[in-house]
């Protein structure tokens, strides 16, 4: 059973047996950290893996075979066609999925990062915070369940199933593993290294009440509204409750015509990724 | 409208007269219900106005531009039953998501939601 005290040193443990953390991720973090994200350094980062190469070559061509065009094989001119957020997206997501693909059986967590990740970019925008950020922040809110899919893949499933009738997901979690997911998955940013508002933005991303800073309100927040948006649609989805002081600190009035626009932005872009 | 494209998800309608649909779902015809951006880090060199109706070679220009999603006119005719299904169905959902009695903090973004339509 973890315990705070054991939790490091068990996720340390846990870290060995894990898939490598995709390290196109990390290089994408540090061209965000350093302002450097353009599409010619993502284009260069992005065509040294094959996955992420189809993929941004698939995205272009599908629009083009839209207008009876030819293809293109060059990811440069490829990338120059869908913009840099399209590229964000597909490097991210690759990345990731292939690091999850890894586990078998821990397809679950895609969807719904995804939906996260898409309101997390749209709420950003609004909010004054780096949507790019705030993106790969919320790739990654949810990285402790695979931590508890790989101690326990038949208790966490049966965890995850039990919880998808009464949303009880936190409280079975920590009766099971001793933490729940948030607790876990900030341990495991912290070993990994990721900048303290990510640690902070995962480990924090089911609490009710903190604030520690614009990022971790904006996924804390985009977590709950993907879920009352229901994206992706899922019996799973349930909000009894809203962090109130990441709402007021991010200024959100939710009736506002900017507001309303974001809700069906956020639904039409995630639309547009899953049939993509 | 009819359309060819096999892919194609019919948008849904928004008692504000718009819909939100994703570019490449769009067909020429349409029209822009909210002046288009490109967010950051795309340089928009094409504006369209509310009330601009989409060619193919816009749509087009739409995509290159990485715009992801624009706002339609969608106008829900008087007695279409199909919608009023869609609305209470997503009525009803909302209310399954929510709960019975959704807290302080949670009533204001249920009231938008169940105001925004499905």
């Amino acid at each position: 059973m973890l315990t705070p005290h054991n939790l490091s040193a068990e996720v340390g443990r846990l870290a060995r047996i894990l898939p490598p953390f995709p390290r196109v991720v990390m290089q994408l973090l540090e061209m965000l950290r350093a302002d450097a994200l353009s599409l010619d350094a993502l284009t260069r980062l992005a065509r040294n893996d094959p996955v992420i190469s189809s993929g941004i070559l698939a995205t272009a061509n599908r629009a083009r075979r839209i207008h009876a065009q030819p293809d293109i094989h060059d990811p440069f001119v490829a990338a120059s066609l869908i913009g840099v957020n399209q590229l964000r997206r597909i490097v991210v997501s690759a990345a990731m999925n292939k690091f999850a693909k890894e586990e078998k059986g821990a397809d679950f967590l895609f969807d719904h990062s995804h939906a996260v990740a898409i309101v997390a970019h749209e709420l950003a925008l609004l909010c004054g915070v780096s949507p790019e950020k705030a993106y790969v922040a919320a790739i990654l809110h949810d990285v402790g369940q695979l931590c508890f899919h790989v101690m326990d893949p038949v208790a966490f499933q049966d965890v995850y199933r039990r919880s998808a009738a009464d949303g009880r997901l936190i409280e079975r979690e920590v009766q099971t593993f001793g933490v729940d997911h948030a607790q876990i998955g900030g341990e495991l940013a912290l070993h990994w290294e990721l900048p303290e508002d990510f640690v902070s933005a995962i480990r924090t991303h089911h609490d009710a009440f903190v604030v520690t800073s614009k990022l971790q309100a904006v996924i804390n927040v985009a977590e709950s509204l993907a879920r009352g948006l229901d994206i992706p649609p899922s019996p799973k989805n349930r909000l009894t409750q809203l962090n109130g002081p990441a709402v007021a600190a991010l200024g959100i009035n939710w009736s506002s015509a900017e507001m309303l626009d974001c809700f069906g932005r956020c639904r039409a872009i995630f639309h547009q990724t899953l049939s993509g | 409208m009819g359309t060819d494209n096999p892919n194609f998800k019919a948008p849904t309608r928004s008692p504000r007269g718009y819909c939100w649909t994703p570019t490449m779902n769009l067909e020429p015809g349409m029209v822009i219900a909210r002046p288009v951006f490109g967010g950051p880090g795309i340089r928009v060199t094409i504006h369209l106005a509310v009330g601009s109706v989409l060619a193919a070679s816009t749509i087009e220009q739409l995509i290159k531009k990485g715009v992801e999603c624009v706002a339609v006119v969608q106008h829900s005719e008087p007695g279409d039953v199909a919608y009023a299904d869609s609305v209470s169905g997503y009525e009803a959902r909302l209310h399954e998501i929510f709960g019975p009695e959704p807290d302080e903090n949670c009533r204001p973004l249920l009231d938008a939601l169940l105001a925004d339509g499905p």
